[in-house]
């Protein structure tokens, strides 16, 4: 039997493009980041699926990337993400207008135009 | 060091009480003092034409022959490197033939050199070595580092290498995006850091950068992550930096002006709530280096800032306390940062037009600082430059450098 993975079971929700995040069981905390153990209690930690809407804290357009793969997608926007569910990621937005992409403006976990292994987001309304 | 006087105030008093201080508590069985006596660097490449160990080889070589030190009384290896493991210190020590009765591997990324150094002082005044040698370098090209950052820490191999994230630039795009909407600063201002580094580069025959760097080439250079663009950016290359520190018979001996840590501080991890902080961790000790080293910040006769982009180092200059939160970019218009000017910046050109030699460009700014402080910098010179401020940033994970250490140097003559 396989290990349980904390950093797979997030990739794993992010293939389908779900936002699987953690919440401390003792004081409710949420890591944005999975982990082992809550890092402001150290208690342990469950999933949960979370709403995928949040705002846009700082972005980027990168020009250039030094992985081939991922050269049919630039520009790449990357963007660290306040989620409502209380956490920040950082992640990538996708979409025609994913240039127009600016500190505030809302986002929604993406479901079209995908390409990371990872969730993924989209400028909302 | 537990010296007393009055500290805080022009640099020859204070260096005036340290000597009278030493007479007083000099005698037997008092603490061993380190010095520094010695620094080197092996030739910067832009594209690899020798490998790590010759790079290593090379500036440990150097800086041991500038000190009239020989190989085998090293007892003391500090090595940082990216590119070396599975190797580490102590393979690096068989492969010199040194004997150690003390080693150190740094694992700070970008703050290691400055950590090292402290350690090493450290380890002699407590005994157990009595000449260290501190290294660190990579053989880096610009996609062999790229690559390296996809799996730097086990967030960015599981969280960002997936998005095509960037590398650094990426990250330090966002901190810079971050900071301009915060605070207002500007690209112009960013740009002095770029510009006047480079003026230094062209007096140093060491940087790879020898062409001269205006304020428009810094804004029209080509995009790489918006808001950085090309002269924000590091060149990733290779190269090796060395130091050595001694215990005080053995400094004496080899006639180098001899210098002292006035001060060393870290933090790690210093704000574990925050995905990506605007406070970079230096905040958390900059008081307590200052009050250690009995020192004011305009005591200072140069700063050599971790410069991987220019934002972390306006992002320095606040949580050091030379300006106030958010106000580096208007501080970064009216100080001149030149050699002969209110606070000397990177003196040698730092990483941005030096090149980063991967974990060399954490301890270039040592480098820099002791050969500044023994007056040897050339056409570079400070004049009459007496102690100064090194700092060390690094380990970028998810959103952020884990890794911050600051030191002040100073000379003990
Ligand atoms: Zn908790």
């Amino acid at each position: 039997m396989p290990v349980p993975d904390h950093a797979a079971r997030f990739q794993e929700g992010g293939a389908e493009g779900r936002l699987l995040l953690q919440r401390c069981v003792s004081c409710a905390h949420v890591p944005g980041l999975p982990r082992i153990a809550c890092p402001r209690c150290f208690g342990p930690l469950g999933w949960f699926e979370a709403p995928g809407t949040g705002r846009i804290v700082s972005c980027a357009i990168l020009r250039r990337t030094h992985n081939e793969q991922f050269e049919r997608h630039l520009p790449i926007v990357l963007a660290l993400v306040r989620l409502d569910a209380g956490a920040e990621l950082i992640s990538t937005l996708v979409g025609p207008d994913r240039l127009e992409a600016a500190i505030g403006r809302p986002v929604d976990v993406a479901r079209e135009d995908r390409w990371s292994t990872l969730v993924q987001f989209r400028l909302a309304d | 060091m537990g010296h007393d006087g009055d500290g805080v105030g022009g640099n020859a008093a204070t260096i005036g009480a340290r000597e009278l201080g030493n007479v007083v508590c000099g005698g037997a069985g008092s603490v061993s003092e380190a010095r520094i006596v010695s620094y080197a660097s092996s030739p910067y490449e832009k594209e690899p034409e020798h490998e790590l160990l010759w790079h290593l080889w090379t500036a440990a070589q150097r800086c041991l022959e500038r000190a009239g030190i020989e190989k085998r009384d090293v007892n003391g290896l500090a090595l940082t490197s990216f590119s070396y493991p599975p190797g580490n210190v102590v393979t690096l020590a068989e492969h010199f033939g040194m004997r150690l009765t003390w080693g150190e591997q740094g694992v700070f990324g970008g703050a290691s050199g400055v950590v090292t150094v402290g350690r090493a002082v450290d380890a002699i005044r407590a005994g157990r070595a009595r000449c260290v040698l501190c290294l660190a370098g990579d053989v880096f090209t610009v996609a062999s580092h790229d690559s390296m950052l996809d799996s730097f820490t086990p967030a960015m191999g599981d969280y960002l290498a997936p998005h095509g994230f960037g590398g650094a630039n990426g990250l330090f795009a966002l901190v810079e995006q971050r900071h301009r909407a915060l605070y207002g600063t500007t690209r112009e201002q960013l740009g002095r850091v770029a510009v006047t580094q480079r003026e230094h580069a062209l007096l140093n025959p060491g940087a790879l950068f020898q062409t001269p760097l205006t304020l428009e080439d810094y804004l029209a250079a080509r995009p790489i992550a918006e808001p950085l663009r090309l002269f924000d950016c590091v060149m990733p290359c290779s190269g090796a930096e060395a130091v050595l520190v001694v215990h005080e018979d053995l400094a004496a001996a080899t006639r180098r002006p001899p210098l002292e840590l006035r001060a060393m501080r870290e933090a790690h991890n210093a704000h574990p709530e925050l995905l990506m902080s605007l406070p970079g961790g230096f905040e958390q000790y900059a008081n307590e280096l200052f009050a250690d080293a009995r020192l004011g910040r305009g005591d200072l006769d140069f700063v050599q800032l971790y410069d991987d982009y220019p934002i972390m180092v306006a992002v320095q200059l606040e949580c050091s306390g030379f300006c106030e939160e958010g106000t580096s970019g208007a501080y970064l218009e009216a100080t001149d940062l030149s050699i002969h000017g209110d606070l000397p910046l990177n003196t040698g050109g730092g990483q941005l037009s030096c090149g980063q030699s991967g974990a060399g460009g954490g301890m270039i700014g040592v480098v820099e600082a002791v050969q500044q402080l023994q007056h040897e910098a050339g056409a570079r010179q400070v004049a009459d430059a007496r102690c100064g401020l090194v700092s060390g940033f690094g380990l970028v994970s998810y959103g952020k450098g884990l890794c911050t250490a600051g030191a002040i140097l100073a000379r003990a003559d």
